[in-house]
């Protein structure tokens, strides 16, 4: 790797950073946006996220007022904001979401990303369990609900294994940039539509917490939410990612970057407006929960089935008669690529 | 020599040494902990000649590993308030068990273990059925015989029940210790033929084991059992691993049986001592708090920082989530179920279901981990005592933190704790190394995939500093006042009028005769899973089918047989010895 590679990586690795605190709360609002809009309530405007987020971040935490004890909600709040927001920010560092080349692909494996993602989630509930019973209880129930979904990240694990021998997400959507989504790509389309199951949906009450460290929280849901959208669209559309390191000039590395950029928020907020119409139907909270991680699972399954399916199925371009292994089969069938990788 | 040193001081009383009160108690902890330190570092030197330390006892491989679990134990086992103990004494003995070259030697010492941490005379019973069970495994019988009692005493000895005592609290491991060794040991037996009965028991008992205490853990009311049930888990996925390991040997896949290997050995460097030193924290706490009931604790972090600091850390590492050592062991436990993925979706099927329950296991050990935070650590007080939790001092704190830091220490150089294990993973793999891990990373058997933790928290821990110092300063700029650092008690005092807060009379953290504040109870989680997951109209439903109320009926009549043999609980342990003598008879 040159100097000017590792420049261009650090450059590219800090332009997604920005992007992404920039976009995660404007996302939000777009999703309450649509989803208020479905529903058929007032909607808030769009950019009100990021206006609420700017004021509670200045503002220093309300001092308790009352002789009530002295409770951990306040304090736990302060201990947690930070780490929960630092772990969403390291997961949505680790997923490729406009360019490939980060300074950050090496450990971007599909596990370390999802289960970061979680534990974001997990902590930035802890000030929730620390009131009383039933905000603690709704807290608990949130936990739940992603609870659910989990197992079926573990499924696309072995999808993504089965695709490129490989748990590390850069170098299987490196492998599979040019595959036609609605052929070869059928199986990660679905993928992607079962880690839309993951994002945590937007509260039908406006809860804002109070305080710098609320609106740290505030900013972390967002790009949790944010990157597991990403996620599910680097899946679905892995032809997106521009490879700015291997274009011949400066212009046309810019030119990929834009292009880049562009599909990135196109894909996002199209799958935020398919996540906001889910609100169009009348279901329960219960429900919703089973709907989401149903779906999650079966949809994992039938990309698996539909992987191995695919693995069967000839290669295009060969025929049926021709018995014989052709060159590239290797660098088609993936289970080989595997055994040859082992008696290396 | 630490080891024997350690023991001396534990059993010598202080007025025979003439140390200041507590320094004792320090150097025989430093004593363990230089055990655990020498055992890792001779681990590299063990492989050679035998080295033979006693007549039947003989330095190799795989007992230095163990020698590091017991060594850890030993250190966490000694009090500062009580000096001496049996639990001291057993790890010593389960220490000298892990030199034991000869099948009477390590049955001996085994079993002495195992009777030193014997439970109470209620739950003796259990305690004698492992034993017999380890010493039936260690004797010479009919051909696959002494490895599927192997299995079972691994797998009993795994299953040991928390205890209440605070002195006994890391009791569990020991057993869980001695159950694996024995395992170990019986299994790499040159003449020991593994079928593959053994490993689907293995594979399917260990992660049984790992559902059942997750599921305890849950829906316990009992502090020591949810302790026990997340500190078992390391145990249940060692047990797991193994049974891996065997099944990529059976399939002929060189570098998985060596990820299989490797997680066994770094789930016992890492995540044992992380487990070993929550069920030390755990037991702090109960006795700080003065009971044991969930739903009469709360608040910890309010009253004992220290504790709860401590509780938090290991806790985290125990759910498996990244950075933390508890992740490796996930990362490398998938790795390993998916270098064993066969092609086909029906052939697959096995390997999809095992990663399932990996998946489920971690969302359920997650929750596990935020019920006993919203139980144990958040909210406020929910009895008078626990509002007078004292907090430990740093000395009593030493075993834990020596433990902790050890394992995390050990967590963030992976690579290097296996080049130094390399005896063992030749030892359990049967082969020579075949590819040499990197120091601070672990490379999958695939050769593209890696995990480096250290990295990892490096760039959390940044990331957590640039947002702190980015939200002092926006703090900074708009109120035009110093942000006063925040403290975890204010400096207010019971009864005190403060000025800023309106010159209202603080009170106690827990109201006598104010307006009650309503906690989340100890239901709070199995309710929550039991809505979602069952349907609103099941009881209706059902009931309207025959079979399953006769079922219910002869459910009901069998817990009131049981209610009516209670009183010949206190025979169990009798019992137990004679189906246990009868089994061993049949078998050899």
């Amino acid at each position: 790797m040159t100097l000017l590679q590792i420049v261009l990586s650090v450059l590219l690795t800090g332009l997604q950073l920005a992007l992404i605190v920039f976009v995660g709360p404007l996302l939000s609002g777009f999703r309450r946006f649509i989803s208020a809009r479905m529903a058929g309530v007032p909607a808030p405007p769009v950019l009100r996220r990021w206006f609420v987020i700017g004021r509670e971040l200045g503002q220093v935490p309300p001092v308790q007022q009352s002789d009530a004890p002295p409770l951990v909600a306040g304090m736990i709040t302060g201990i947690v904001a930070p780490f929960s927001l630092a772990a969403a920010v390291c997961a949505a560092l680790f997923v490729p979401a406009f360019t490939q080349g980060l300074l950050t692909r090496s450990w971007s494996d599909l596990l370390l990303v999802g289960l970061l993602l979680v534990l974001a989630r997990f902590t930035a509930l802890l000030p929730g369990l620390a009131q009383p019973a039933e905000r603690a209880t709704l807290a608990f129930g949130r936990a739940v609900a992603l609870a659910l979904v989990l197992p079926c990240l573990f499924l696309l694990v072995a999808l993504l294994f089965s695709a490129g021998a490989t748990t590390d997400l850069a170098s299987v959507l490196t492998g599979m940039n040019h595959e036609n989504p609605f052929v070869e790509g059928a199986p990660f389309v679905l993928a992607g539509a079962a880690m839309l199951a993951a994002v945590d949906p937007v509260e039908k009450s406006d809860s804002e917490e109070p305080g710098s460290d609320g609106a740290l929280l505030m900013l972390s849901r967002d790009i949790a939410a944010l990157t597991w959208l990403t996620l599910a669209g680097d899946l679905m559309w892995p032809g997106s990612l521009a490879s700015v390191l291997d274009s011949p000039s400066f212009l046309s590395g810019c030119g990929a970057l834009a292009l880049g950029v562009l599909c990135w928020l196109l894909r996002s907020f199209l799958l935020a407006i398919i996540l906001a119409t889910g609100r169009a139907f009348a279901l329960g909270d219960l429900a919703a929960v089973r709907l989401r991680a149903a779906s999650a699972l079966l949809l994992a399954v039938l990309a698996l089935q539909l992987m191995t399916a695919a693995r069967l199925m000839p290669p295009v371009g060969v025929m049926p008669e021709e018995n014989r292994v052709s060159e590239k089969a290797p660098s088609v069938h993936p289970a080989t690529r595997r055994t040859d990788i082992e008696k290396r | 020599m630490p080891v024997i040193l350690a023991s001396l001081l534990s059993a010598t009383a202080e007025r025979w040494i003439g140390l200041p009160p507590g320094q004792q108690r320090l150097a025989c902890q430093a004593m363990w902990l230089v055990a655990a330190l020498g055992a890792l570092i001779v681990l590299p030197w063990s492989a050679g000649d035998a080295r033979s330390v006693l007549p039947f006892f003989t330095l190799d491989p795989l007992g230095c590993l163990f020698l590091v679990v017991f060594t850890i134990l030993g250190c966490c086992s000694e009090r500062w308030i009580r000096p001496g103990g049996r639990l001291p004494l057993a790890c010593a003995v389960a220490c000298l068990a892990t030199f034991a070259n000869d099948a009477a030697a390590l049955m001996v010492t085994g079993c002495l273990a195992l009777m030193l941490a014997l439970p109470e005379r209620q739950k003796a019973s259990a305690g004698c059925l492992r034993t017999l069970l380890f010493a039936a495994a260690c004797a010479p019988g009919v051909p696959h015989g002494a490895e599927w009692i192997a299995i079972a005493a691994a797998l009993a000895c795994a299953a040991g029940a928390g205890r209440r005592q605070p002195d006994f609290a890391v009791a569990p491991m020991l057993e869980s210790g001695c159950g694996l060794l024995l395992l170990c040991r019986v299994l790499l037996r040159p003449d020991t033929v593994i079928t593959p009965a053994m490993t689907a028991t293995l594979i399917a008992g260990g992660m049984l084991l790992a559902f059942v205490r997750v599921a305890s853990a849950l829906t316990t009311r009992k502090g020591c059992i949810a302790n026990a049930g997340l500190a078992g888990l390391p145990v249940a996925l060692s047990i797991t691993s193994i049974g891996l390991l065997l099944l990529a040997g059976a399939s002929g896949s060189a570098l998985t049986a060596h990820a299989a290997a490797c997680t066994l050995v770094l789930g016992l460097v890492t995540l044992w001592p992380v487990a070993i030193a929550f069920l030390r924290t755990g037991g702090l706490v109960a006795e700080g708090a003065g009971s044991d009931h969930l739903g009469r604790l709360g608040g910890l972090l309010l009253f004992a920082p220290r504790l709860a600091g401590l509780f938090a850390i290991t806790l985290l590492i125990l759910t498996f989530l990244p950075p933390a050592s508890g992740f490796t062991i996930l990362w490398l436990l998938v790795e390993t179920a998916l270098g064993l993925l066969p092609d086909g979706f029906t052939a697959a099927l096995p390997s999809l279901a095992f990663l399932l329950a990996l998946g489920v296991l971690v969302a359920l050990t997650g929750l596990a981990a935020l019920r006993l935070a919203a139980l144990l650590l958040l909210g406020s007080a929910r009895s008078p005592r626990m509002a007078a939790c004292p907090d430990a001092i740093w000395p009593a704190l030493v075993p834990v933190s020596g433990a902790l830091l050890f394992a995390v220490v050990a967590g963030f150089v992976p690579g290097g704790v296996l080049r130094l294990a390399e005896p063992v993973l030749q030892q359990l793999t049967g082969a020579p190394r075949v590819t040499v891990q990197p120091f601070f990373t672990l490379v999958a058997p695939d050769g593209l995939s890696s995990w480096m933790p250290v990295g990892v928290t490096a760039l959390l821990l940044l990331i957590v500093l640039i947002i702190r110092l980015a939200q002092q300063q926006v703090l900074r700029s708009r109120t035009h006042a110093p942000v006063l650092k925040r403290e975890i008690l204010p400096d207010t005092h019971v009864g005190e009028t403060t000025p800023w807060l309106g010159g209202l009379t603080t009170r106690a953290p827990w109201l006598p005769f104010g307006e009650p504040l309503i906690w989340s109870g100890v239901d709070m989680a199995p309710s929550s899973l039991r809505s979602v997951l069952f349907l609103r109209g099941r009881c209706r439903i059902m009931s309207r089918f025959r079979m399953l109320r006769l079922g219910a009926r002869g459910l009901h009549r069998l817990r009131q047989a049981l209610r009516k043999t209670a009183p010949f609980a206190d025979h169990a342990t009798a019992v137990v010895l004679v189906l246990v003598a009868s089994l061993s008879a049949l078998l050899s």
